[in-house]
């Protein structure tokens, strides 16, 4: 009982340090993608013209970034949208086993989308982005990147559920009485 | 073939069911898609979710979101409140009407219904609490006119539609115009029987001119935003992407240094939980474009359409079981995944029997965004709910009235297109 609330303890340390990072590099990314478009707009009624060919270029990619990391921290804190109208409807251990074969799917999924994203990664090594020419690798690699960080969420979740820190699907919805 | 539709079918039903979020529902259900088929390598899978997210006119919605949070971090969500409160504050049901009026000016700088609804709640249903209105009935009408919110530009399910319909953003955003108005009318004649019938809230006298004054001065920096978004896109000053950053930037130095009320190091965690949002939103779209892919090898969207054309040529029969089919699965399906998924199927349909596009647009995204206040996924409902701490069946159930009024609303548009097509056609959009 010791060790296991110590692992516990050590795995919340981990993932807080993970959300950390998480948090400033979305910060950062998404603070270069303004700046990027922000300066695209500035320069087009300046005397320069075309000052960045790669502007929109490098937002875009940057922006699939963003979606990839962020999704993992809204996975763990449960703001995707999802129906738990039926679940809702279990006995709270039914609710608690369907919880946990979620994040299962949900793992097997992201498994797949890391082998396949990451293959398909490896083989766009010989391809270049039209702006930067950077290999098209750096913005694929963000797929299956975003897609550990989901797995690892999950099974946090998970492992979280096994050791009784059983936490709801979507808490947005269930604060107070607000699921049906 | 029928087994494989089959398959898809049950797949995507009990992933959704079982609660799986709609996005990883859609690759799941790709994913076992492909697998039986066992023709098409699996790297589909995370290359349709690049693809279907690497587009410079989506950055319109990160930043609109960002633009959104940004300003109401500001507190212009006070400002607007107290402006409505002076031009509406009077009526019978006063603070109702503030609530309908603050909303439709909150949509001119918010792009999402969740949005207003948490931002305007949080400051209204208490108020109307204390003010001698039902709280169930507060928080009713906090989420029946947040519904607006999207359908008033800027508005996040417009931009998501106009790209997967390619028509024009600004054109479909004019659209709405009229078609919000025509809501928050409505809305407001309910709130004023209803405030007339139960007695709530307590007389206001008429606001005095310098009451008006202090209040409209207060509300310009809110109200700006709409205009530079809608005349930089209408002026071709800029895209709808950039005009988005734009709005950023100008929240940006509204909360930083005219106002005051944002400091620097309020900024990461405010864009970090936009960020999320914006997550939720794209990875649907990233998710709904797999799908969309093996709809179209399955010719799922040609069926359709077929059927749906011998079924009826007429375009007021085809316009009344558009409504009645996305009404339903407004109350199943969240927005975003209901019009990436459906508008390819309904749009060649319109199209042939002659339906404006922006016409058609605007009535699809009515619909849908009728479906934030109907359960059992009444995303709007959820939010009054935790705000006002109230019973969600009674909540469903005091929300009946305004659900009614803006089913109304939106037949009244559907088929008179004067309210969608009149404000577009002013600046050239047909």
């Amino acid at each position: 009982m010791q060790t296991q609330s110590h692992a516990l303890r050590s795995l919340d340390k981990g993932l807080r340090y993970l959300d950390k990072i998480m948090f400033w590099a979305i910060f950062i990314l998404a603070a270069i993608m303004f700046l990027m478009v922000f300066l695209q707009v500035i320069m087009r009624y300046s005397f320069i013209t075309d000052p960045f060919s790669f502007s929109e270029e490098l937002a875009r990619y940057l922006m699939v970034w963003i979606v990839c990391i962020g999704s993992a921290g809204a996975y763990s804190q449960g703001m995707h949208i999802g129906v738990n109208l039926f679940t809702g409807l279990l006995p709270a251990a039914g609710q608690i086993w369907v919880a946990r074969l979620v994040h299962m799917a949900v793992g097997g999924l992201m498994g797949v989308i890391i082998f396949e994203g990451g293959r398909l990664s490896y083989f766009l090594a010989n391809q270049f982005s039209p702006a930067m020419e950077i290999k098209m690798t750096w913005p694929y690699l963000a797929v299956p990147v975003g897609a550990f960080l989901i797995l690892i969420q999950a099974a946090a979740l998970l492992i979280k559920g096994f050791a009784g820190a059983e936490k709801p699907l979507n808490p947005q919805e269930n604060k107070g009485r607000c699921s049906p | 073939m029928m087994s494989l539709d089959l398959a898809l079918a049950v797949t995507f039903a009990v992933t959704l069911i079982s609660g799986v979020p709609v996005a990883f529902s859609l690759a799941l259900t790709s994913l076992v898609f492909l697998l039986i088929m066992g023709s098409v390598p699996l790297h589909l899978i995370p290359q349709r979710i690049f693809t279907g997210m690497d587009s410079f006119p989506v950055m319109a919605v990160p930043f609109f979101i960002l633009a959104g949070d940004l300003m109401n971090a500001a507190g212009i969500t006070e400002k607007i409140v107290r402006f409505a409160s002076v031009l509406v504050g009077h009526i019978r049901g006063g603070l109702a009407h503030v609530n309908v009026v603050a909303s439709m000016f909150f949509a001119g700088v918010s792009g999402s219904a969740v949005a207003d609804a948490a931002a305007l709640g949080s400051i209204l249903i208490p108020a109307m609490e204390e003010d001698g209105y039902d709280k169930t009935f507060a928080a009713s009408v906090t989420a029946a006119a947040a519904v607006i919110g999207p359908i008033i530009p800027p508005s996040i399910p417009v931009v998501i539609y106009a790209l997967s319909g390619s028509i024009s953003i600004g054109g479909l955003f004019l659209a709405g115009v009229l078609p919000g108005v025509l809501i928050g009318l409505g809305l407001m004649m309910v709130s004023y029987v209803l405030a007339r019938r139960h007695n709530y809230g307590h007389k206001h006298p008429l606001a005095t001119l310098k009451e008006f004054w202090d209040s409209l001065t207060g509300a310009i920096v809110p109200l700006f935003m709409p205009l530079i978004i809608m005349g930089g896109i209408l002026g071709g000053i800029f895209t709808p992407t950039e005009a988005s950053c734009v709005a950023v930037a100008y929240a940006i130095v509204i909360g930083l240094f005219v106002l005051k009320t944002i400091k620097l190091r309020d900024l990461p965690a405010i864009v970090y939980r936009s960020m999320l949002i914006t997550s939720t939103i794209l990875m649907v779209m990233g998710c709904a474009n797999i799908f969309s892919w093996i709809l179209g090898t399955q010719q799922i969207p040609q069926a359709v359409g077929a059927a749906l054309t011998s079924f009826t040529k007429n375009p007021y029969v085809f316009l009344l079981l558009v409504n009645l089919f996305l009404l339903v699965v407004g109350c199943f399906l969240e927005g975003i995944a209901a019009i990436v998924l459906i508008t390819p199927i309904l749009i060649p349909v319109a199209q042939a029997l002659g339906i404006s596009q922006l016409h058609f647009g605007m009535v699809v995204i009515m619909n849908l965004m009728i479906g934030l206040i109907t359960p059992p996924l009444g995303l709007c409902l959820f939010v009054a709910c935790s705000v006002a701490k109230v019973d969600f069946t009674q909540l469903i159930r005091a929300s009946y009235p305004f659900l009614l009024v803006e089913i109304v609303a939106l037949f009244i548009v559907t088929y008179l297109p004067f309210f969608t097509l009149f404000i577009p056609n002013l600046f050239g959009f047909r």
